[in-house]
């Protein structure tokens, strides 16, 4: 870097931003361009299931301006006089010849990022970070762009340089989803193989103040629904998503035809959920109350993954879960599917949670009545969603009453209201001439017992016939939304390190929750039907067990490369993420 | 304490052969990997569409013609084209082909089509469907 002596009029800290951006843009652009040139195509929603491939164009324009960025870096850069010169020069005579101009670019700009991070490796990670940032900025603007009929031709290259990010990824995306699901094995690992030490640290001085979080989570939810309903994409305000059109709003008509008792029948598997439904339906009319739906949807789900973060987190780390909530594959894939009667009742589940840990906290009659009658909310607005979320509770208050006696009395309370519930819930819908919740799980029990003894007789998991049915839920139902990454890997962080937290009170009971909830769900996508992997996979609050992984990676980037890094780093996951969500419903629209 | 040292590495050596068998049994599905010939990045970006393969091939008393145009990431919010393909010859003009469909940003447009051995050229247009022009293309049919 420049040293005062050399530029003293101009601020180092600037001087050093302008570097790393420049630097880390320049690289991104280059990889971008490496993709570009070998003709990847990568599966992604727009308009359907397409491949789109990764094509840099930046004419002749577009060339220099990159040329004047990676000029900028090298002159800006640390590296002694006699180097700098010399990029300069091969950035300078890059423009003699413009079909290599690209070329000498891309590799001048990995040379220097090599120089750069042998340097300093933490410069070389803060410029690749940089990179990121600035690359999902201008993919983000292109969506947005998209969604506002009015786009920039700067923002053109924002696609190709979010896709070239992950694109090579996507090919072991089913075995990126087998690891997260995998992970309770290896926090058994851990858990084994060192002593818990590790406190969830607060990431105050790192994270943005909760009320901002919350303020741009419902900002990113409103303008995800915008997208859908509000956009130059959908003037006709045509339903998005396949639920909505094939269950929600020919069921909100036939409900309103039927009289107001009608949702027990038509909505027999989610009574509670069609309550909600036929009540905006008489309020707003049909067609508003199912549009209406994601946004609740979405609102819900960040408010509870606020809610339960809060109880074993800071403020601000809740404030980060619901900010990054309407970035998660729940929400793309809720939207994708319309899934709005699962992911409220996940939601009410994540409430639930939430009630029981403060009551494990806090005692007292008032929060355990309150988490039952949550519980039984979650199985009344989606019958097979409150079944996952019940037998990953009993199973957390079995493991709880083993150690102590004060979750005994709540585990009996409980198994009683499930059997008296479902009693009362078969008796009341078979009044209603709606199809019993006993004869739903029933057949739920048989489908998976068949479906099991398929997985068995075709040579168990892992064989050709189980992959096939795995990756067709990863890549083709809710079309690529299980694509990006990230949410993966940081689930698969976040419940192996859990093996490494301090297990005492609320927290202990937190990590069973999250692992036992983890293994069911994974027990279930492993032996689904075809048809319902991807539902199952679906049945489990990622973002929660999300926020515990970023925690962990945030704690040990900070110690060793420090809090700069750290505040890039989260930015960037962050901006990556919002990036794949933008273009994924801006896709799902188009 | 050698026991329990014993018995994670024990445990740890199993996962790992579990998540090594996993992964060597995988394979990724066949559309998923996926290359088409790149695009020159001096390209002008504000086209609508880049011809990345051309080839014609002499089938019996035909000509079979492949193409496949990308669709750039250029105006989004243009998705719906149609593409008009003709046959120059001796005698004049003949239509080919006509096809209306959309076409998103970055995907790969593929058409085949034959023409008569006798002609000279295929004339392939992309327009709008206001008919807008977005692509022009000529492929001689004669070496």
């Amino acid at each position: 870097m420049l040293g005062p002596r050399d530029m003293p009029r101009i601020p180092l800290r600037i001087l050093r931003l302008t570097h790393t951006a420049f630097l880390g843009f320049s690289v991104v652009t280059a990889s971008s361009y490496q993709d570009s040139m070998t003709g990847v195509k990568c599966p992604v929603v727009d308009g359907g299931l397409i491949m789109r491939a990764v094509a840099l164009i930046l004419g002749w324009e577009g060339l220099a301006g990159w040329g004047i960025v990676l000029a900028v870096a090298t002159l800006t850069s640390s590296l002694p006089r006699l180097a700098r010169l010399t990029l300069a020069v091969i950035v300078a005579a890059s423009s003699t010849n413009l079909e290599f101009a690209a070329l000498l670019l891309s590799t001048a700009s990995f040379t220097l990022l090599i120089l750069e991070s042998l340097k300093s490796i933490e410069l070389g990670i803060q410029a690749i970070l940089a990179g990121v940032i600035l690359a999902e900025t201008l993919n983000v603007a292109y969506s947005l762009g998209r969604v506002a009929g009015v786009y920039s031709p700067l923002t053109l290259v924002g696609p190709s340089l979010h896709l070239s990010l992950y694109c090579f990824t996507t090919w072991v995306a089913p075995l990126i989803v087998l690891a997260a699901c995998l992970s309770p094995l290896i926090t058994a690992g851990v858990r084994l193989a060192s002593s818990p030490s590790r406190r969830l640290r607060s990431l105050e001085h790192i994270v943005l103040d909760w009320r901002v979080s919350i303020t741009a989570s419902m900002l990113i939810c409103l303008s995800h629904w915008a997208a859908m309903y509000c956009s130059a994409l959908n003037p006709s305000g045509r339903l998005v998503g396949v639920d909505p059109v094939t269950r929600y709003y020919p069921h909100a008509i036939a409900m309103l035809r039927e009289g107001s008792l009608s949702f027990l029948k038509v909505g027999h598997d989610r009574p509670l959920h069609y309550l909600l439904l036929l009540a905006l339906s008489y309020l707003l009319g049909p067609l508003k109350a199912v549009k209406l739906l994601p946004l609740l949807c979405m609102f819900l789900y960040s408010m509870a993954v606020f809610t339960l973060v809060r109880e074993f987190g800071d403020l601000r780390t809740a404030g980060l879960a619901a900010l990054m909530a309407p970035l998660s594959y729940t929400t793309t894939t809720g939207l994708f599917g319309g899934l709005y009667s699962n992911w409220t009742s996940l939601s009410l589940a994540i409430l639930a949670c939430a009630t029981l840990v403060r009551w494990f906290r806090v005692g007292g009659y008032r929060w355990a009545a309150t988490y039952l009658l949550l519980l039984v909310a979650t199985a009344a607005s989606h019958i097979y969603m409150g079944a996952v979320a019940a037998a990953a509770l009993t199973l957390t208050l079995i493991v709880e009453a083993l150690k102590s006696r004060k979750a005994l009395p709540l585990l009996a309370l409980q198994l009683a209201v499930i059997t008296a519930g479902l009693y009362v819930a078969d008796t009341v819908v078979s009044r209603a001439g709606g199809r019993s919740p006993l004869s739903i799980v029933e057949s739920n029990v048989r489908g998976w017992a068949r479906s099991f003894g398929r997985v068995a007789e075709s040579g168990g998991i892992f064989s050709k016939k189980w992959w096939n049915s795995f990756s067709f839920a990863v890549y083709n139902y809710a079309s690529t939304s299980a694509l990006e990454p990230l949410g993966w890997l940081l689930t698969m962080v976040g419940t192996a390190s859990l093996g490494l937290r301090e297990g005492s009170g609320v927290k202990r009971v937190l990590s069973i929750l999250l692992i036992s909830w983890l293994a069911v769900v994974t027990v279930l996508a492993f032996s689904a039907p075809f048809n319902l992997i991807y539902r199952s996979l679906y049945d489990f609050p990622y973002t929660v067990v999300e926020v515990v992984g970023l925690a962990y990676i945030l704690e040990v980037v900070e110690e060793k490369y420090g809090v700069e890094t750290g505040r890039l780093l989260l930015a960037a996951l962050l901006m990556f993420r919002l990036g794949f969500a933008t273009s994924y419903v801006v896709g799902l629209v188009a | 304490m050698r026991v329990r040292e014993a018995l994670s590495l024990a445990y740890a050596v199993s996962l790992a052969a579990l998540l090594a068998y996993a992964a060597g049994t995988y394979r990724p599905p066949s559309w998923v990997v996926g290359f088409e010939n790149p695009v020159s990045v001096l390209e002008n970006p504000l086209s609508y569409f880049f011809v990345v393969y051309r080839d014609v091939e002499s089938v019996g008393f035909f000509r079979v013609v492949r193409v496949k145009l990308l669709r750039s990431y250029h105006d989004p919010l243009l998705v719906d084209v149609e593409v008009v393909v003709e046959a120059a010859c001796s005698g004049g003009v003949a239509p080919i082909l006509r096809l209306r469909k959309p076409v998103y940003p970055g995907q790969v447009l593929e058409l085949e089509f034959q023409v008569e051995e006798g002609c000279e050229a295929a004339l392939l247009g992309v327009r709008s469907v206001e008919g807008r022009e977005l692509l022009s293309l000529k492929v001689a049919l004669r070496s």
